[in-house]
């Protein structure tokens, strides 16, 4: 995972918890890279797991709970990296472009960087369904991701999952409907 | 805290922050690095992703190419992409229907992993359900109603519906329960390429069928037609032939009349003659001269063969006559077993020696419209000739069956059989394959005549040196 990611994670920690509890976490972990994380690096994976099951410990709170908060706090952090958005864009047209120009531009950018696929179906207007594929199964983290976006565009979502390999299924699929008011 | 301290953690935490921003811009030169690196590759890059996705779709569409579907029927072709489509999707059951004139006639369907179709019913009810799609040749998502559901064993929630117009009042519909439909673009693009693909294949496929049945029926028709033509020319023929011999007849029987009634008197005149040169004073006259007593010693023979030779002038005519009779008069119902056995009798003493004859009646009393005495004549000359053509000796047999209405009369040897020439003019008279003094050669026309007046229709079949069969259709009374 990009050192990117484990910045934003410190972030979202001190910002929610403190400083304290971030070098609690690092104490804990007491991995060798010792919290130094550079953005454009790569790191295990694991570490950021570690790291967010002992907050989940410290907090008492579930993981993917603890995944969609850090989803949704990290949004705001990969949006402003990209090119602001065309003044007509919709939520939709926004999660669309995701797997469609976003991580193929974080591709070009850094051919290293690991992105899951996403697959659209829009069965009807109000609703968007994506399959998430990826090896690191992080679908609450994209959960929290998508929460951060409709924040973003000031659309309100319901977010569910219908079907989800944490539960033994075969797919991750998110089901992302518009609320009734729209 | 004392404020030393405090203003100790702010300085700190400020060059903290300076820190993090000297590291951010760092970092974003970094990228900025990359992305330059990145522009290099981008075009083979680029290339080598549009060339993946054709991969995949060549993968598939290949699947419906020439050979795989070259020698499978309309129903095989549909089932087939119909599986092949199904093993797209990582869990789908699929269900095929054709609808003609609007009915649902055949309904199958295809468990997830499994590979054989089922026949299903649904009642009017459940039919009504079937998703449709408003489209042709398009795949379409639709929301399958709670009962097709159950149907289904369905799970997920969409379904993808296809249907293809093969002619008018001919559909044929897919319908796909899938987990769920999210896959890329390129996916559903290959889907639709599918689609077009065998949408072109069965349209060419019935084309194609429509031009073979077209041409099958033309070269049926122009068959019936060639042999209709070929018995009315017969007929024709025959007609004509009737019409001649006819002519012929009357126009002989005249003068026969005079040679017959005046060979008679000849007859008396001769013997008168001969009376008086045996008279005693005579005859002296004419022993002495030789050239009188030769003409005297040769005229009753000479007299012999011309009556002779007249009579047989007369045969001829009374054959062409009964050649050329149209209509009869003297038709009553009548078991065929009768003429059938008096021609055995009366050919009894020319066959006995070398032939047998062997009946195998199977029309159980069945009655035609017959003349008696005509038909027996035509038994008789069919035997003769039978016998005629198996001058070493064999069988001949004649059996009977009722056929639909009508009588069929086989009479069958192992003859010297007939060549296609000989066969197509059999039944003209005067026509005949034996030496000149052996026969009129009108023996089959009037066998032809006769069972033209009795309605019948006679058929031929022979094989050099295996045999001759004729076979006679006779309505029943
Ligand atoms: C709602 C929108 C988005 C969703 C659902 C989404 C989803 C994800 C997820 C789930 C991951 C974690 C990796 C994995 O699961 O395999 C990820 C990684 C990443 N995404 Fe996104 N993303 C979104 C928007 C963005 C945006 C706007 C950017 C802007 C640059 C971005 C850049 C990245 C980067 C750089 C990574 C890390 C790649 C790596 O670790 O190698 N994403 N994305």
């Amino acid at each position: 995972m990009k050192g990117a990611v484990f910045n934003g994670f410190e972030q979202f920690v001190t910002e929610r918890f403190g400083l304290s509890q971030w070098q609690q976490l690092l104490d804990k972990s007491n991995f060798t890279t010792a919290g130094i994380y550079l953005a454009s690096d790569f790191y295990d994976d694991n570490e950021l797991v570690t790291l967010i099951t002992l907050l989940c410990q410290a907090q008492h709170i579930e993981l993917p709970e603890a995944l969609r908060d850090f989803g949704y706090y990290f949004f705001d952090i990969l949006y402003r990296k990209i090119p602001p958005a065309p003044a007509d864009q919709t939520l939709f047209d926004f999660l669309r472009s995701v797997d469609k120009v976003i991580h193929v531009q974080v591709k070009k950018t850094d051919p290293q960087a690991y992105t899951p696929a996403l697959f659209y179906d829009s069965p009807d207007d109000k609703t968007i369904l994506l399959r998430y594929v990826s090896q690191r199964k992080l679908c609450f983290f994209a959960e929290g991701l998508i929460l951060g976006a409709a924040q973003t565009f000031n659309t309100p979502v319901d977010v569910t999952q219908t079907s989800c390999q944490h539960q033994g299924d075969k797919d991750c699929i998110i089901k992302v409907e518009l609320c009734q008011q729209n | 805290m004392s404020a030393e301290l405090e203003q100790q953690i702010a300085l700190l935490s400020k060059a903290l922050e300076r820190e993090k921003k000297a590291r951010q811009q760092l970092e974003h030169k970094i990228e900025a690095f990359n992305a330059e690196q990145f522009e290099i590759n981008k075009d083979l890059l680029s290339s080598y992703e549009h060339a993946r996705v054709r991969e995949v779709q060549l993968q598939f569409l290949t699947f419906l190419s020439k050979n795989n579907i070259d020698d499978k029927s309309l129903n095989e072709i549909t089932h087939y992409f119909a599986s092949n489509i199904k093993e797209l999707f990582s869990q789908a059951s699929c269900l095929i229907y054709k609808r003609i004139n609007g009915q649902i006639q055949e309904l199958k369907y295809q468990a997830h992993g499994m590979p054989d179709w089922q026949a299903i019913q649904l009642s009017d009810d459940e039919l009504q359900e079937l998703p449709r799609a408003k489209e042709l040749n398009k795949w379409q998502r639709q929301e399958f109603t709670a009962s097709a559901k159950q149907l289904a064993h369905y799970r997920g929630e969409p379904t993808l519906v296809i249907n293809f117009s093969i002619k008018e009042r001919y559909q044929v519909g897919i319908v796909l329960v899938i987990e769920h439909y999210c896959y890329s673009d390129d996916f559903k693009d290959t889907l639709q390429i599918a689609a077009n693909q065998f949408a072109t294949i069965i349209s060419k496929r019935l084309t194609d069928a429509e031009l073979s049945l077209n041409y099958q029926k033309l070269k049926s028709t122009v068959k019936t037609l060639r042999s209709t033509q070929k018995q009315l020319v017969h007929a024709e023929k025959m007609a004509s032939l009737g019409t001649l011999s006819a002519g012929v007849a009357h126009e002989i029987n005249n003068p026969l009349s005079y040679l017959a009634s005046n060979l008679e008197t000849l007859n008396t005149y001769v013997d008168e003659i001969e009376t008086f040169a045996t008279h005693q004073g005579v005859a002296p006259f004419v022993q002495q001269n030789s050239k009188i007593s030769y003409v005297l010693d040769d005229l009753p023979d000479l007299l012999f063969a011309c009556v002779d030779a007249t009579k047989r002038i007369s045969n001829i005519v009374s054959g062409l006559n009964s050649f050329s009779r149209k209509n009869d008069e003297n038709l009553s119902p009548l078991d065929i077993s009768y003429p059938i056995e008096a021609a055995v009798a009366i050919t009894h003493n020319e066959l006995k020696y070398k032939h047998q004859v062997q009946l195998d009646f199977n029309h159980q009393g069945a009655l035609v419209s017959g003349n008696k005495g005509q038909l027996q004549q035509v038994f008789t000359n069919f035997l003769i000739n039978a016998a005629h053509a198996m001058p070493e000796g064999g069988n001949v047999s004649i059996s009977t069956l009722v056929i639909e209405g009508n009588l069929q009369i086989k009479i069958s040897d192992q003859g010297i059989g007939m060549e296609e020439k000989v066969l197509a003019r059999i039944f003209e008279p005067f026509f005949t394959t034996k030496a000149e003094n052996e026969g009129t050669g009108l023996g089959l026309s009037i066998t032809y005549a006769i069972l033209t007046a009795h309605n019948a229709v006679v058929e031929v079949v022979s094989t050099k040196n295996k045999g001759t069969t004729f076979s006679i259709m006779m309505p029943l009374t």
